[in-house]
């Protein structure tokens, strides 16, 4: 007799998402849907407007990965109509791309996907003093994790329990055996997660150093960006290095060792054993190192074929709205692509909380329509980035790779 | 000055209720501060300058920096709808000294879906625990615009599929204030320009309260933890302007303390992006600026630690703090009189210029046909 | 020798409306050429900025802005409460449908115009139309002074000025619609001299110069 779960919503992202899972006898999950509960109609809304005004408006799809859209808009309209940019104008491009990795990456580890498997309660229980040897295990330089560090974070947390009133922490799944991670491991983290908050700031200022302000920099037109007098400023650049320097350093000291403890805590867990469910990866050039020469390269993996990557075929997309709440006769180039709202709402169902309105996982159920390329789902971003580049034999990447193996599996 | 000393007396008075009040973590902020090397001298400061920014007089840098130590006394639910978490993003990257972010973890944040544990149905519990425990005593903050088209349908959360139209009704009903945080929750925002598919609106339209609206995409951080700063203070809504955004931080416009106002004067503009006009800082009104029209504090707070604001970074202001900016302030990078009108796709200038032609044409064959024309008979 | 005068000769416009139309006239001149100025400064900055061009410009601006508003005003009282009912009488043309059809075909040559006033029907609606559009471009150019002075009178309105705000959706819109009813008014001159000119040499009379001397000359008979 299988059971339904539903999630809704799924917190510490952006947007608004629902998961529901069917589990059988063993509590395993058999089926699993996942559904956007948010339509804005962006797309629609642009129709009719200026091209100049893309970049603004698409940035607004995400307040977290801001910047990205504001750039892809843009660069929409400028390959649409053939604009060259300057190079400066590239680089300028990169060192905010740049700004915003680092920021991204560090508030996604930490403060949005942290509390996945950091357990807060479990801290508690640490001995500061083995916290700090421990770090010590994962780089010689650690950061935020010395004994006397430890222990304030663990006094502050300790006051905080001890009300009972947990606030943002509160009813969540403390002490569930996934979490992998020994209590002076929890620790660690755990500070790393205050220090972090600190350290997302500043790389957020370096963002706004040439965006204007972030979330949501302004500083991008179509043919190049605005901030000429912060890019011929010798001392606007300094402070754009400074604050890197921060940050990098909070990054190897600290976000780089907790990956590398992660991945020994976490490493046999069925869910990482089982690697990726889909094997397809897409990646596009990104990161301007040099006129035409990017550090990531694009590129299609097949079937996990790594020898076998092959160049993008734009033509080769197509999104597809059977399960997605619009009305369309199969599945559409995004040039041709048509958004029309055809909402047809939850079923009713028994669920392990009862009865509840659930997706209609054989009708339509979400407002994200699905991406195709050749037909076939891809796995896109960080992870299909490194693998498109590794697969190139990217120079950089193939030695850190080397770097790295060491470490993982000590 | 009297209406200070009051104001001053009403604050006093309502810390000394919140006092009454149980702490939630029974630490007190100064020790907090002690644990982030934030010393009493910093502290001091940080409160003369939320109390210079609040339009204060000093003497109220006592009153700014005892609300802090009380902060915690007051729930906030933070509730997300049509929206893209920019204005969360915003808050988290408050300034430094360390403090406001301190204060934010240091009040009741009873509901946030950004930064909170749980997810499902456990969240779904907090929400309704904290709407019960704390009725008629909550600050509500709403992020994103409500969606009503449909019934609401284009936005559902939680387990229950209840829509945000619903969630937002019954969570105003208890609240003792609501602050629409941004321009979505506000005036409806990037989802409500025209055509509006959704039928977004803002949390004002859809409740009969009065609602904080603190206009920008994304307002600054300052603005809005001045907000609940004062809030705190004096329990009550801060002086408004015309469209409740708190006046403090909207009472005048962009363009009047605008760093680049001397060119705008001097009639010295940026012709075009990257020229030797953008490099020399002169003003950016004919590239779109519509610093002129918005109302905020950009210009003399600027955002990320008063890094850097659009107008340093060489563009224009996009009014992103008014309402429906998305469809009047558009084209962006062209002043009002040259934004092309809808179904027209030519400027208000050219549409006058030929139907002016048009009348020109009309006056000459009249003219001509007045010569040949039978001449009035006395 | 015996002259015989063939028409008679009518004071048609008082001195103070003659005063006003051309102040009005001056004005309306001014404000449209500042103000595509300052809706699109299209003047190359001096070398020095100590000439402050733009504001010069907007002081004009402004100077004859509350030009005009004074007019307005003192038009409006001149209408209703003047010594002579000459202005006043063409509401009963307005009135009258027959009299519209008489000017209308008068205007495509066909006939007399006939008039109980100094102006037509059709004439009297469109002076009416662009009185009320002087004071709407006034009431809007005020709503955006406010916001650049705010001290004196400008701060005595400014309650008036936020609420009129918010009534129409925003600073932008009011400075939109402020543009946009600049072009009634210089797609009116055209129409207004052009019309001035012709009713003159059409049903010979004084048209132009009454505007100036105040007089119209009538055929006796």
């Amino acid at each position: 007799m299988s059971k339904r779960v539903v999630i809704d919503p799924i917190t510490r992202i952006e947007g608004h998402l629902r998961v529901e899972v069917e589990v059988d006898e063993n509590n395993v999950i058999t089926k699993a849907w996942s559904s956007s509960t948010l339509w804005r109609g962006i797309e629609v809304i642009l129709k009719g407007r200026s091209p100049m005004d893309v970049g603004l408006i698409v940035q607004r799809i995400c307040g977290v990965c801001t910047y990205s859209h504001y750039r892809c808009g843009i660069e929409a309209v400028e390959n649409a109509l053939g604009t060259k940019i300057p190079l400066n104008a590239k680089f300028l491009r990169s060192l905010m791309q740049t700004s915003l990795y680092m920021h991204d990456h560090i508030v996604h580890f930490y403060h949005l996907h942290g509390l996945d498997w950091v357990d807060i309660i479990s801290a508690l229980s640490a001995d500061p003093a083995v916290a700090a040897q421990e770090a010590l295990q994962y780089t010689d330089k650690p950061i935020a994790a010395g004994e006397g560090d430890l222990r304030a974070v663990q006094e502050r947390i300790k006051g905080f329990v001890a009300t009972g009133k947990l606030g943002p922490f509160a009813n969540a799944y403390w002490g569930n055996s996934t979490y992998k991670f020994t209590p002076e491991q929890n620790l660690i983290v755990l500070s790393h997660y205050l220090k972090a908050l600190e350290v997302q700031r500043v790389a957020a200022e370096m963002l706004a150093i040439f965006g204007g302000k972030s979330p949501h920099p302004q500083s991008l037109v179509v043919g190049g960006v605005t901030s000429v007098r912060d890019m011929l400023s010798p001392a606007r650049l300094q402070e754009w290095k400074q604050k890197h320097a921060i940050v990098t350093d909070f990054i190897h000291r600290a976000y780089k060792a907790d990956i590398i403890m992660a991945a020994a805590a976490f490493g046999n867990e069925p869910s990482v054993l089982g690697g990726v469910n889909v094997m397809n990866f897409m990646a596009t050039n990104d990161f301007v190192l040099a006129d035409g020469e990017y550090m990531f390269d694009q590129g299609v993996i097949m079937n996990g074929d790594l020898a076998g990557v092959t160049d993008i075929d734009p033509d080769l997309i197509k999104e597809d709205v059977t399960h997605a709440w619009y009305k369309a006769d199969g599945a559409q180039h995004p040039y041709d692509g048509t958004t029309i709202p055809d909402y047809t709402g939850f079923v009713e169902r028994d669920t392990v909380y009862g009865k509840l309105p659930t997706l209609d996982g054989d009708g339509k159920y979400s407002w994200v329509k699905s991406p195709r390329y050749d037909g076939e789902p891809m796995e896109v971003g960080p992870l299909a980035c490194l693998l498109v580049s590794y697969a190139k034999a990217r120079l950089w990447l193939t030695r850190s790779m080397a770097c790295l193996k060491p470490q993982v599996y000590r | 000055m009297d209406t200070h000393a009051a104001l001053y007396r009403q604050g006093q008075a309502r810390l000394d209720m919140l006092r009454q009040l149980n702490s939630r973590d029974g630490q007190s902020l100064t020790s907090k501060m002690k644990q982030h090397d934030i010393s009493r001298r910093d502290f001091i400061k940080w409160s003369a300058s939320v109390t210079a920014m609040l339009a204060l007089p000093l003497p109220f840098s006592t009153l700014v920096a005892q609300a802090a130590e009380l902060a915690d006394r007051v729930p906030l639910i933070w509730l997300h709808m049509a929206e893209c978490t920019g204005c969360s993003e915003s808050l988290i990257r408050t300034d430094t000294p360390n403090l406001d972010s301190l204060i934010f973890d240091h009040i009741s944040l009873e509901y946030h879906e950004t930064l909170m544990a749980a997810s499902g149905w456990q969240a779904e519990e907090n929400l309704e625990h904290a709407m019960e425990a704390y009725k008629g005593q909550y600050l509500l903050a709403v992020e994103g615009a409500v969606p009503t088209a449909n019934n609401g349908a284009y936005l559902t959360i939680g387990c229950k599929g209840h829509t945000g139209l619903e969630i937002i009704k019954h969570a105003a009903e208890g609240a003792a204030a609501i602050i629409s945080v941004g321009t979505c929750a506000a005036f409806g925002g990037v989802q409500a320009a025209s055509p509006n598919p959704t039928g977004a609106k803002g949390v004002h339209e859809v409740v009969d309260k009065t609602v904080i609206n603190l206009g920008g995409c994304p307002p600054s951080e300052k603005n809005i933890v001045g907000t609940l700063m004062y809030f705190i203070m004096f329990g009550k809504l801060p002086a408004l302007d015309m469209f409740n955004r708190p006046k403090w931080a909207y009472g005048a416009r962009v363009h009047d303390n605008c760093e680049r106002r001397g060119r705008f004067d001097a009639g010295e503009f940026v012709e075009e992006f990257g020229d030797q006009g953008a490099k020399d800082g002169y003003c950016l009104y004919k590239l779109g600026c519509k610093g002129p029209y918005t109302y905020n504090n950009c210009p003399t707070e600027r955002f990320n630690h008063h890094t850097s604001w659009p107008v340093l970074a060489g563009h224009g202001c996009m009014g992103c703090s008014e309402p429906n900016f998305w469809d009047d302030m558009a084209d962006f990078e062209k002043p009002l009189g040259r934004q092309l009108l809808h179904g027209f796709d030519a400027t208000a200038d050219t549409v006058g210029a030929v139907i002016l032609g048009a009348t020109a044409v009309g006056i000459g064959a009249h003219a001509v046909t007045s010569i040949f024309a039978k001449p009035l008979e006395d | 020798m015996n002259h015989s005068a063939t028409h008679t000769r009518d004071l048609i416009f008082s001195p103070a409306i003659r005063i006003f139309h051309w102040l009005r006239a001056l004005s309306i001149l001014v404000l449209v050429i500042t103000g595509f100025y300052i809706s699109w400064p299209f003047l190359v900055a001096p070398e020095t900025n100590d000439i402050q061009v733009q504001s010069y410009i907007r002081f004009a601006h402004l100077v004859f802005g509350f030009a005009l508003t004074a007019i307005t005003l003192v038009r409006f009282y001149l209408f209703f409460f003047g010594k002579s009912d000459i202005e006043r009488r063409s509401f009963r043309d307005v009135s009258s449908v027959s009299s519209w059809v008489k000017n209308l075909k008068s205007y495509l040559w066909m006939g007399h115009l006939n008039k109980a006033g100094v102006y037509g029907p059709l004439q009297f609606t469109t002076y009416v139309v662009i009185s009320l559009m002087a004071l709407l471009i006034c009431i809007t150019g005020l709503v955006l002074y406010a916001n650049v002075y705010h001290l004196g009178m400008a701060g005595m309105m400014w309650d008036g000025a936020a609420w009129i705000t918010a009534q129409m959706g925003g600073l932008a819109q009011i400075r939109i619609w402020h543009h946009y009813m600049t072009w009634v008014f210089i797609i009116f001159v055209l129409v207004h001299v052009y019309m001035a000119i012709w009713s003159g040499i059409r049903f010979k009379h004084n048209s132009v110069d009454s505007i100036i001397s105040g007089y119209d000359y009538h055929n006796k008979h």
